[in-house]
């Protein structure tokens, strides 16, 4: 009805208008107290009753998510924290990459080259892209492949001096000491999860430009840190005790872990979709993870038993 | 010292690969194998193939000594000690070529002290030091009278008697022993599952057919060049090319039936190395060189009869096959690591030591003439002062 309408479009102009007073009101006084304060200091501030910070809204605070659980990390944090207590022989660890989760951004890749200092031509973990099938059905998968940790590893049998070995707790290790750096077992792993240290280096041999290029000093740096790999200090230099010559590969963040940190591609995942723990438990994620149905293993016909496990 | 063209000729290229090998060896002590164009995709290159290419030229020509020293062939007795030392010399060059390989090659006496008896690798290191020791012995043996007339003792023929039972022992000491790790050498590559190229399993036999084939057809290529041109050195001539033409034919028929089985039923992660051998970037060095020059050139002059019993010809064929079997070995090894074991590893990292192609660098080509060079040098030494080439 046209009067009652008119009625109501009055009121919500007038509506309008007084919220438009209202605004402009507390502006104008916000701006006066503002203005007075201005140039006043923290003390000045805080007797005001105006402070410079708020809390934050309680749910991001904490560690609770939106939905009130915890966050993966730290329950496989908890869970490592218990296993540590368990001798190693009672361990056996395993790694879940949820492939759905999984963005490609090779973020895992980085932090695990960074965590222990790779030279180039050494990468633990690869992320694989891959485009299936033509438009308009297309997808990308991307698959982080560190080492599988076989529980019928091809590389330790074939190694001649006995440089790697499985662990008690189910990681390959590798002796820097022992190894001749033959790559016999790079060519018997069939997911080319080892790669050899050449001796390259990232810095040598680039321009010097002194004063120009800015921080090309301190970009050595990285070269000259030490790596902790199985908790030994391991040098980039031509002596003994440095990884050059060698096969190196991912050992989960052994240093890490034995310390009660997870691994680095774990913890830098932005998606949440690397897990890791010790299977052994049956409480454990990683033991929930593993028996879910839609699970899989790379290459298993070959019969390798790996220890990381993908989700597809 | 014969000091004829060819002979100074010979010299020459020796002198001239040793000293770009010179160059090389510094190189890889100073730099490592950073030298190299490998990469850890394709970490096995030209200095492994080369290194099984001479264990199988020492494999087989130490089996055709055997046919001398076990089996009394009358006809190949006089190059017996001549087939001896082939092998030793093989078996020298390719160690240093593996030692050169090796990421710490200061570290190689770890496959005495800490072995791992389930590794084949570990097993033919063995099985090299214990033939190298044998391969000393019994040329020692075989030379025994020669050497004991130089330095002017008496050789009376009850110790004469006495050796020669002891050389036959040895000799077939040394028959299994150079089957176990010539086809040990196979299995290094036949056993690993994550290699559908090479687990086949006729690989040990193979490799021991194409060590007999390439060791017959360098004893070939050196009697007829090396040995003095008379009647009964070129009937051995003739004698060598019956033996190399079959050990050819059987070799190829090995080859065609790898091949075959494995493009038959058309699963193509297991085809892809055949593939890539058959029709690939290099499809010219496999039908032009290893097929055209190094079986059907050498079949056709091997078993045409006008041209069988020219001994040049014969030589020249021996030497197609020779030089022919470098590129073999090349064609075994780089193809089952040239395919990618997952699809996506391709583009994952870019990198250039992790690549799917591999050429050679110059230093690598370098260091293995250099060796192959030293090796000539210490064969014309050893047959001029051990006089093999004489009955």
């Amino acid at each position: 009805m046209p009067r009652k309408k008119e009625k109501e479009e009055h009121h919500k102009v007038a509506q309008n208008s007084r919220r438009e007073l209202l605004k402009l009101a507390g502006a104008t006084v916000a701006v006066a107290a503002a203005a007075k304060l201005g140039l006043a200091g923290l003390e000045e501030v805080q007797a005001a009753g105006l402070t410079t910070t708020s809390p934050l809204p309680a749910p991001i605070g904490s560690a609770l998510s939106a939905s009130g659980a915890a966050d993966v990390l730290i329950r496989m944090q908890q869970e490592l924290i218990l296993t540590l207590k368990k001798p190693r022989n009672e361990r056996h660890w395993h790694m879940v990459i949820d492939l759905r989760k999984c963005v490609g951004c090779s973020a895992c890749t980085i932090a695990c080259i960074s965590e222990n200092k790779l030279p180039p031509g050494v990468v633990y973990r690869p992320v694989m892209d891959e485009e299936i099938g033509t438009y308009p059905n297309v997808t990308r998968r991307f698959t982080p492949r560190p080492c599988m940790q076989c529980d019928n590893p091809p590389c330790i049998q074939v190694c001649p001096v006995n440089a790697t070995w499985k662990q008690k707790d189910g990681v390959v290790v590798t002796d820097y000491k022992r190894c001749i750096g033959c790559r016999y077992c790079i060519v018997a792993c069939p997911y080319s999860a080892r790669t050899f240290d050449f001796g390259a280096t990232y810095n040598k041999g680039n321009p010097e430009a002194s004063g120009i290029i800015v921080g090309q000093a301190k970009a050595d740096d990285y070269e000259r840190a030490p790596n902790f790999e199985y908790g030994k200090k391991w040098l980039r230099t031509k002596k003994a005790d440095s990884p050059i010559g060698n096969v190196r590969k991912c050992q989960f963040c052994l240093h890490r872990v034995e310390n009660g940190m997870l691994p680095t591609c774990v913890t830098t995942c932005i998606g949440r979709a690397t897990y890791f723990g010790d299977a052994n438990n049956p409480d454990n994620l990683v033991s929930d993870l593993v028996a879910k149905p839609n699970v899989m293993r790379l290459k298993e016909e070959l019969g390798t038993e790996p220890s990381t496990y993908y989700l597809i | 010292m014969k000091y004829n063209k060819p002979r100074i000729a010979i010299w020459i290229s020796i002198g001239i690969a040793m000293v770009i090998g010179a160059i090389s060896v510094y190189n890889r002590f100073v730099h490592g194998l950073i030298i190299t164009a490998l990469g850890s995709y394709m970490p096995w290159g030209l200095w492994i193939s080369q290194d099984i290419y001479f264990i199988g030229l020492s494999a087989g020509a130490f089996l055709i000594s055997a046919l001398v020293y076990v089996f009394g062939v009358k006809t190949l007795e006089p190059i017996g000690p001549l087939s001896l030392f082939t092998a030793l010399i093989a078996l020298i060059t390719s160690l240093v070529h593996v030692w050169f390989d090796l990421g710490h090659l200061e570290r190689f006496w770890h496959f005495y002290t800490s072995p791992n008896w389930g590794s084949l690798l570990n097993y033919i290191a063995w099985a090299y030091s214990v033939y190298f020791l044998l391969l000393l012995a019994e040329l020692f043996l075989a030379m025994k009278q020669k050497i004991w007339t130089r330095l002017n003792r008496i050789y009376p023929p009850e110790t004469a008697a006495k050796d020669k039972r002891y050389l036959k022992i040895i000799a077939i000491i040394g028959i299994p022993l150079a089957i176990s790790f010539h086809g040990g050498v196979g299995a290094v590559f036949g056993v690993l599952v994550a290699r559908p190229y090479w687990h086949v399993g006729l690989y040990p036999i193979y490799f021991l057919i194409a060590a007999l084939a390439s060791g017959a057809a360098s004893l070939t290529f050196i009697v007829a060049f090396f040995l003095p041109k008379r009647e009964d050195n070129q009937n051995m001539v003739y004698f060598l090319g019956r033996l190399t033409l079959g050990l050819l034919l059987f070799e190829t028929f090995f080859l065609f039936v790898d091949y075959f089985q494995t493009l038959y039923q058309g699963i193509p992660p297991n085809q892809a190395a055949v593939k890539a051998v058959l029709g690939g970037t290099y499809w010219w060095a496999f039908w032009g060189i290893q097929i055209f020059m190094g079986t059907l050139v050498p079949i056709f002059i091997l078993a045409y009869p006008r041209l069988s019993r020219r001994p040049s010809l014969v030589g020249i064929a021996g030497l197609l096959i020779i030089i022919s079997f470098f590129l073999a070995r090349m064609n075994l090894i780089y193809p089952a690591l040239a395919v990618p074991e997952m699809e996506g590893l391709v583009t994952a990292f870019a990198d250039p030591r992790l690549s799917f192609s591999y050429v050679p660098t110059l230093m690598e080509w370098g260091l293995s003439i250099g060796i192959m060079g030293f090796a000539g040098l210490l064969f014309l030494i050893g047959y001029d002062r051990l006089k093999l080439a004489e009955r």
